[in-house]
């Protein structure tokens, strides 16, 4: 077959592919194969040749990583048309771009060209720097395929965790249901969609209100699925024992074997409010941090009674009692507050904490939540919220 | 923000640990120290003389070490404390699961090391 190819445009260095896209030319005259394996290998490809159908179908056959492949109609022994449908036949080759080269230009050929998933034709003799072109034009297109995939499965992805999100906060209950002597006010806010901390406020069938902050360590998708069994395991056995200690030691053991496999820990500050005597009777499993501030007095810190769930199988954990009488405040926060840190990596810490308590102890339970979560926020201004913060309030009325 | 472990004898390792110990940098901890644990080693002693701050991660990281050297016979030990990291360890009652000491001379005394 002579061929007269046209003159080299200019060359496209400026242009020279990066990715190291692998090209396959299939061309039965040497040199022009040759040629264009010299000019597409200058440009930064990776190239692979084959001189006849055998020897092309073999090469697809073998599974290669391929961007594009330019396939010469005329060739010994089969055509390209029919190299092209076969390649149409491998699933992992059907998205790789075929270019026809061929000296055949009738408007039929070029349609059995296209008919056989060509998605683009050049006649011989052509100038390499439009075949240059068109080779890039397709590989941006292809990559533009592949980024609007990516897309949509950022988007699915994203639409997914949406969906969990509001079910994480769906399972947050904070339903006083006609408990009097208090106001309460709770909110969860994740670092990340959703998160390893939850709280869960219900009155039980004693009458009294049972409070539960919890926080698994990490935090995002996987600490989230913690959460709900620490929350499942935790509403079945509040129902068959009435004091918090109890509770504790034995929802430790139910999800003690779970946590080990899982490497990781629960710190549970869990409660009850008893509107007859106001009191409020806890037991805390590590949990930091719960502050206590009597309306007469400053903000302490209500330091654990027991160890973190998931150290070890058994544990005990015991119980205290502070009054919720008017103006008595409680505020339990998950370690997202005071660990905060701003862009010198200090904390806000437990000192700054219990001063802002003290300064809002006036304050409806909304306020002071809102005004706690601003605090930290300003703190750690312009760092990434890195940590679960959740917060619970509860303070006695008139 | 690095660790190096020590090998002290065929069981036991010393892991000084520095910076944060927070989620940046428990996984490259917890792969030395099951390294470690694999080839044999069953006493780990983690110097926190230099860490400035533990989050829940890094100690859900201790007790997991904590458990594996128990279950190999041996156990984890803790030493050089700072007062922000004791404070944490008070107020989550991690003080009272693991073996705490002052600094790393009386934690390798207290092993013989």
């Amino acid at each position: 077959m002579a061929l007269q190819v046209g003159v080299t445009g200019a060359k496209t260095r400026s242009t020279a592919c990066s990715m190291n896209e692998h090209i396959l030319v299939v061309e039965d005259d040497d040199s022009l194969r040759d040629w264009i394996e010299f000019e597409l290998g200058f440009d930064g490809y990776r190239v692979s040749q084959a001189s006849d159908g055998a020897s092309a179908i073999a090469f697809v056959d073998s599974r290669p990583t391929l961007d594009l492949i330019l396939l010469d109609v005329q060739l010994p022994g089969m055509d390209g048309f029919q190299i092209c449908d076969h390649i149409q036949q491998l699933p992992d080759m059907v998205a790789v771009p075929v270019i026809f080269l061929t000296a055949r230009a009738s408007l039929d050929d070029k349609l059995s060209g296209f008919a056989a998933g060509a998605v683009d034709y050049l006649t011989k003799p052509f100038k390499m720097a439009e075949l240059k072109a068109r080779i890039q034009a397709l590989l941006r297109s292809k990559e533009r395929q592949r980024s609007v995939g990516r897309q949509e499965e950022h988007a699915q992805r994203d639409k997914e965790m949406a969906e969990a999100a509001m079910i994480q906060q769906a399972l947050m209950s904070c339903a006083l249901n006609g408990i009097t002597g208090v106001e309460v006010f709770a909110d969860c806010r994740p670092a990340r969609t959703v998160g390893g901390d939850l709280y869960d406020i219900y009155v039980r069938p004693d009458g009294r209100l049972n409070v539960v902050e919890a926080d698994v360590s990490g935090k995002g998708m996987a600490a989230a699925m913690v959460t709900s069994e620490v929350r499942t395991v935790l509403r079945e056995v509040s129902r068959m024992l009435a004091a918090p200690g109890a509770v504790m030691a034995l929802t430790n053991s139910r999800l003690y074997d779970d946590l080990s496999n899982v490497n990781k820990l629960v710190t549970i500050f869990a409660g009850f409010y008893a509107p007859a005597t106001r009191t409020f009777v806890y037991a805390n499993a590590g949990h930091s941090v719960a502050v206590y501030r009597p309306a007469e007095g400053s903000a302490q810190i209500l330091e654990a009674t027991g160890l973190p769930l998931g150290i070890f199988d058994t544990a005990d954990f015991e119980e205290r009692i502070v009054r919720l009488a008017s103006d008595d405040l409680l505020v339990i926060c998950s370690d997202g507050f005071p660990e905060a840190a701003n862009h010198d990596g200090d904390l806000y810490g437990y000192d700054r904490l219990l001063q802002a308590i003290d300064a809002l102890h006036t304050r409806p339970v909304q306020e002071i939540a809102a005004t706690l979560a601003h605090e930290v926020t300003e703190f750690a201004a312009g760092c990434e919220q890195s940590d679960d913060q959740t917060i619970i309030v509860i303070k006695g009325k008139e | 923000m690095s660790t190096t472990m020590t090998q002290l004898s065929p069981n036991v390792i010393l892991a000084p640990i520095a910076g944060r110990f927070d989620a940046h940098q428990v996984p490259k901890v917890q792969k030395e120290i099951d390294s470690a644990l694999a080839s044999g080693v069953n006493t780990v002693i983690m110097d926190l003389g230099e860490v400035n701050f533990v989050d829940s991660s890094a100690l859900a990281v201790m007790v997991r070490t904590m458990k594996h050297c128990r279950e190999r016979g041996g156990e984890l030990i803790l030493c050089g404390l700072r007062q922000p990291v004791r404070i944490i360890f008070e107020l989550t009652r991690m003080d009272k699961a693991f073996r705490i000491f002052d600094d790393v001379n009386a934690a390798r005394g207290a092993v013989g090391m």
